[in-house]
């Protein structure tokens, strides 16, 4: 058996461990070549000491973890996939229902205010009135106004216009 | 080359035709190889976890592309190398938490520890827990292509030849890169290998 054998039996003992068969020829390789017997020792403990490294912490629930991304992938892909039109309706939808409600609920407040300040000015005016109509004479007062307008439309007789000539020329 | 009897491919094509149940399989099977990989990569259990899932995510999303020629582990170990090294590239242009801060190292920080479930007295579990943390140090000091190569031979399903297929080089050049990073460890490791706490039962 040549190095290039042993090379091979150390190459085979990193992966599993040897058959009875390679477990023979290495000890015949390593009683000729006794300078080797260090390497092999050390190499047989760095082959247990990696194969003994214990196993990095896993979440017991990986792999419902994985099929749940996958599930959102290929929701993400379905939507990308979707006619434009489709996407348009998504995407544009949701925005004019907020738009619209914006400006219901604007244009309803928008009218309680003009109801509010429409009720303060008719309060404003019927106080106005009232004081008019304290100050307005009594309407006893009144009951004589046809006859007294009547009179005024009247014309003046001959005589009053021939004195009010002269007193005019004077 | 894959087996036509591979387990593994034939599940692939299922998973092709849309069988989610065999992609579950598949990711039963490799979710704690892979977690290992990217775990001894990043060296954050949460970090470690979201790559691990953006991984078979990736396998998920590229199932049209596998061919049944190719073994499925290679082709999976593969993506998770790509992985990490895009979030190695990535830390090094943002470099908030440098892959080689060894936080086990200070004294005054807790060691990122590993679940130990084989040491039973007190005082082997306290020895072995310190010789992991050891390992694990050693390895992250290990260049990539060396730390990943050392982490595919612990695939037992994995050949040489997938491990070269996987790191995109020859298999002489993996064996080399596989016997270096060997000869790296035994040296940063001597003390600890001398001590016999690793001499196989006999």
């Amino acid at each position: 058996m040549n190095e290039s054998d042993y090379m091979n039996l150390r190459e085979a003992a990193w992966r599993r461990p040897h058959t009875a068969e390679e477990k023979a020829q290495l000890q015949s390789y390593l009683v000729i070549h006794p300078e080797s017997q260090l390497e092999w020792e050390s190499d047989t403990a760095l082959n247990l000491a990696l194969s003994n490294l214990p196993n990095a912490p896993l979440s017991s629930n990986f792999t419902a973890r994985v099929l749940q991304a996958i599930d959102l992938e290929e929701l993400r892909e379905h939507r990308r996939r979707s006619p434009d039109w489709i996407q348009r309706v998504r995407l544009w939808l949701p925005r004019m229902a907020v738009a619209s409600l914006v400006v219901g609920l604007g244009g309803l407040g928008y009218q309680r205010v003009r109801l509010h300040q429409i009720r303060d000015e008719q309060a404003r005016s019927v106080a106005l009135i009232s004081k008019v109509a304290v100050a307005l004479p009594d309407m006893s007062m009144w009951q004589d106004f046809d006859a007294i307008a009547r009179l005024g439309q009247t014309q003046p007789s001959a005589n009053d216009q021939i004195l009010w000539a002269a007193l005019s020329a004077e | 080359m894959a087996n036509p009897t591979d387990p593994d491919a034939a599940l692939m094509l299922r998973v092709k035709q849309g069988d989610r149940d065999a992609f579950e399989e598949l990711v039963e099977k490799y979710k704690q190889p892979v977690m290992n990989m990217v775990f001894r990569t990043l060296r954050d259990a949460t970090e470690a976890e979201d790559l691990a899932q953006h991984v078979f995510l990736q396998v998920y999303k590229s199932a049209h592309r596998y061919e049944i020629s190719a073994k499925f582990s290679t082709w999976l170990f593969t993506i998770a190398r790509n992985l990490c090294l895009n979030e190695i590239r990535r830390r090094s242009r943002h470099p908030a938490d440098s892959l080689d801060q060894h936080l086990a190292g200070e004294e005054d920080q807790p060691a990122r520890e590993i679940g130990d479930r084989k040491a039973t007295a007190a005082h082997d579990e306290l020895l072995q827990r310190e010789l992991v943390e050891k390992i694990d140090e050693a390895l992250a000091d290990l260049p990539e292509s060396q730390r990943t190569a050392i982490q595919l031979c612990r695939q037992e399903e994995l050949s040489y030849e997938d491990i070269a297929e996987v790191l995109g080089c020859s298999l002489s050049a993996t064996k080399s890169i596989i016997h270096r990073a060997r000869e790296a460890l035994r040296e940063r490791l001597k003390p600890y290998l001398r001590t016999g706490v690793w001499k196989e039962e006999e």
